[in-house]
């Protein structure tokens, strides 16, 4: 089931009408079992994978408390696990792929793939959510849960299964354990956020997606074109995606539940790292404390941590997505990242004004998005060989048309940023109750209106569905 | 303890969220329902084929404008004239509209009309019916059009149950936002071209960048454009497709109707590759055609026009240069057709 569609808001009204006449224990099975359907809904074979590792983690974590000097064993059963799924439905078609290219290369016959098999929409989500509490078990953070609903929920919770934020077993079970309450505010506030969402999505990013999906399809294009289209993709991709947050936790705030919050205004970073600060923050934070961390981090030779780094990031890349141009991204990343300790090491990127260091920020992620938009190489090189002196005055106009017409569907974005991520310009802390509630109503009839007046025809998934 | 204020607090908490409610879900319908849902229909095409009188009429898309001279065509077919009636991102829907609402409209008696298609363009009729599309299409549509509405509305209606019908009825997405979507586009191309009103030549502009031809292969594959439609079977069904709406229009007005379907980008030895289901599609639409008292004309196996008449590897347009040859092509073609 997907968020912008009527289903999607009947089945939610439905879910809402039951989950406030139960008791907490009625209620997180309700959440289960809606779960279960919003997931299995187009493809119920999605569930198979989903229980499997629903099952085995849980046996697993389990298994860490009744056999503690046997710890190391489940948590590499549940490891195993996970990464068998992962591989099997995400990695093997990419493996079988390279190794196919190399066979060939010598002669050979290539293998045939025979298994074939889709990507369960948010695979990488729920294993890395399942890994993450497997190991805090390990760790003795946090005591595996004997209650299986609420495990089950843990991992299934329906707002946040397909694509994140990838919440924590410490941040989620104690909500699931304790009764819930919902006043009118908080409704007016979910609400607030779940319109934020749907226009993000079905205004901005469909809208913005038109321009990329044209630009991107072009067997050439000149340099003002081609970056067009990046910016087109990097509105694309952000408003895609944090809107899906936004209905996420706006969903989950109707239900008493609170997700955590995977976007900080990231197109006003400083910096390469501050970026990841600020862009999918619960993969960022699960990849620092679950593989960076563990590697040694910062805390070890430069060398060492500039592995260290490379090798999340590369990760990172991965995680993404079973293609090279995935890989090529998340080295991209960890080079930059380096780069920036470099040049901060010999005191260059201090002195810069805060304009100028998020206008590079904003061009060193734009060129990032370009390595994960052009799914192959052939192309990137394309795209970056062409010259801004070789565009003609016209192709510049295009351009100009595109990244225009980019902006004037993102424009509330853009306003909504510089009114809440630019700390001298922040309005609300000047306004009182009285007028932030007239300013969050007017905004929300904006928001509504704009969807439904200027919607793009062209609806799609959402991006980070394929992850 | 229960702070002494806490209850007015949940009364104003609950006012203002029905506050809230109350604005945000009718608001936007109110504004939604004050948006004009289309552009007036343009009269002058009919005051000029009233006017002109001419003898044969040929309706398609730009591939149809970049093939035929009317003049010339005329002088060939041997009629005093010959009318064309072409917009770039036309479709099914387009001549529908065009030959319902302007040639049978007119009370004009033409000897021949003429609809120019590629592959299954005539039964997709959400074929180039998206806003960008939709601008023109209320152009040549009056204020009540049963037909072209409904087809749209049941074709492109994700819901079909009581809730959806009701929710679009309440906002009314899919007949309105073209009206924003082209004031943004424009609002957009004004940018870009320094103020000016003058946008027309961008536009174009755009839209040569963004050609068939012009697409990279895998794109070309999945793309609807190059094959003109939907690779779905032949069905007339009236409620899904425009093509028994267009036959029915002309029978009522008594107009000889004939639909052309114009050869592709062809391989070096002329022939044109055609898959055993569009086969099939083509064999059923002349069937049906012809059961129904029109005709149809395919140039898909005659060897000519060859590959140097075309604009480019994998276009469908023709080089200006071969504009002559390919409208005497058309004209020995459907001489025989008309009508004494």
């Amino acid at each position: 089931m997907i968020f912008h569609s009527l289903t999607y808001l009947v089945f939610l009204a439905l879910v809402l009408a039951l989950y406030w006449s139960l008791p907490r224990r009625g209620q997180n099975f309700l959440l289960i079992i809606a779960s279960y359907i919003f997931y299995g809904w187009e493809h119920p074979w999605f569930l198979l994978p989903l229980w499997a590792s629903t099952l085995v983690d849980y046996g697993c974590a389990r298994g860490m408390e009744s056999y503690p000097r046997q710890r190391r064993v489940f948590l590499v059963i549940s490891i195993s696990a996970s990464i068998a799924l992962l591989a099997t439905f995400k990695y093997y078609g990419f493996a079988l792929e390279n190794i196919n290219a190399i066979l060939a290369n010598f002669g050979e016959q290539p293998i045939r793939n025979a298994l074939r098999l889709a990507l369960p929409a948010g695979l990488s989500f729920y294993t890395f959510q399942s890994i993450g509490y497997v190991v805090d078990v390990y760790r003795g953070k946090i005591q595996a849960v004997r209650d299986f609903p609420d495990y089950a929920l843990y991992v299934t919770f329906f707002p946040q299964l397909v694509a994140g934020p990838i919440e924590r077993a410490g941040h989620m079970l104690p909500q699931y354990r304790a009764p819930r309450t919902i006043d009118a505010e908080t409704w007016r506030i979910a609400l607030g956020l779940m319109f934020w969402g749907y226009f993000k999505k079905v205004v901005i990013a469909d809208n913005a997606a038109v321009v990329a999906n044209k630009i991107f399809a072009l067997t050439d294009s000149s340099f003002p074109v081609v970056w067009a289209g990046v910016f087109a993709f990097a509105v694309q991709i952000y408003a895609d995606f944090s809107g899906y947050t936004d209905i996420a936790r706006g969903t989950a705030k109707l239900l008493g539940i609170d997700l955590m919050i995977n976007f900080n205004h990231p197109y006003l970073a400083t910096s390469p790292a501050d970026f990841w600060r600020r862009w999918h923050i619960s993969l960022s934070t699960w990849l620092r404390d679950f593989i960076y961390i563990p590697l040694g981090g910062s805390r070890a030779s430069v060398a060492r941590a500039s592995f260290n780094l490379m090798a999340t990031f590369t990760i990172s890349g991965l995680w993404h997505g079973a293609s090279w141009n995935y890989v090529l991204w998340g080295v991209y990343w960890g080079a930059m990242i380096l780069l920036q300790r470099f040049l901060g090491s010999l005191g260059l990127t201090q002195r810069l004004p805060w304009l100028a260091k998020v206008t590079i920020t904003f061009g060193i992620t734009c060129f990032g998005w370009l390595l994960f938009r052009e799914r192959n190489l052939s192309e990137i090189v394309h795209d970056l060989a062409q010259s801004p002196f070789a565009a003609t005055g016209e192709e510049w106009r295009i351009a100009i048309y595109f990244v225009a017409l980019v902006l004037i569907y993102a424009l509330p974005l853009v306003i909504h940023m510089l009114a809440t991520g630019l700390p001298h310009w922040q309005l609300e802390p000047r306004l009182n109750a009285r007028q932030r509630f007239l300013l969050e109503t007017a905004v929300a009839v904006v928001l509504l209106l704009g969807i439904v007046t200027i919607r793009s025809v062209a609806t799609s998934d959402f991006i980070y569905f394929q992850f | 303890m229960v702070s002494p204020d806490a209850g007015p607090r949940v009364t104003q908490g609950r006012w203002r969220l029905t506050i809230f409610l109350a604005a945000v879900l009718l608001l936007p319908a109110l504004v939604a329902h004050l948006i004009p849902v289309r552009r007036d229909f343009d009269p002058k095409p009919l005051a000029r084929l009233r006017k002109k009188q001419p003898e044969v009429v040929l309706i398609g898309d730009s591939v149809l404008g970049g093939s035929v001279d009317p003049r010339l065509f005329a002088t060939r077919i041997g009629v005093n004239d010959a009318e064309l009636f072409w917009n770039g991102g036309a479709a099914s829907a387009a001549w529908y509209l065009l030959l319902k609402n302007y040639v049978a409209a007119s009370g004009i008696h033409p000897r021949l009309v003429c609809i120019f298609f590629r592959e299954r363009m005539l039964t997709d009729s959400t074929f180039r019916t998206t806003p960008t599309y939709r601008h023109f299409l209320e152009s040549i549509s009056h204020e009540k059009e049963p037909v072209y509405r409904s087809i749209l509305r049941r074709d492109e209606t994700e819901e079909e149950s009581t809730l959806g019908r009701f929710v679009d009825w309440l906002y009314p997405l899919n007949t309105r936002r073209h009206v924003q979507q082209d004031k943004i586009s424009r609002l957009a191309f004004r940018v870009a071209s320094g103020g000016s009103t003058k946008i027309g030549r961008l536009r174009r502009r755009v839209n040569e960048t963004f050609d068939v031809a012009k697409l990279r292969d895998e794109i070309m594959d999945e793309s609807t454009e190059l094959s003109g439609a939907k690779a779905e079977a032949f069905n007339p069904d009236p409620k899904h497709s425009f093509l028994p709406h267009m036959v029915a229009a002309a029978k009522a007005a008594g107009l000889p109707l004939c639909f052309v379907r114009q050869k592709r980008y062809p391989l070096p030895d002329g022939t044109t590759p055609q898959s055993e289901s569009l086969q099939r599609y083509i064999a059923e639409l002349r069937a049906w055609l012809e059961s129904e008292g029109s005709t149809l004309v395919d140039l898909t196996n005659d060897l000519e026009p060859d590959q140097t008449m075309y604009n480019k590897p994998g276009d469908d347009h023709m080089r200006p240069a071969a504009k002559e040859r390919m409208t005497e092509i058309y004209a020995g073609k459907l001489r025989p057709l008309l009508r004494p």
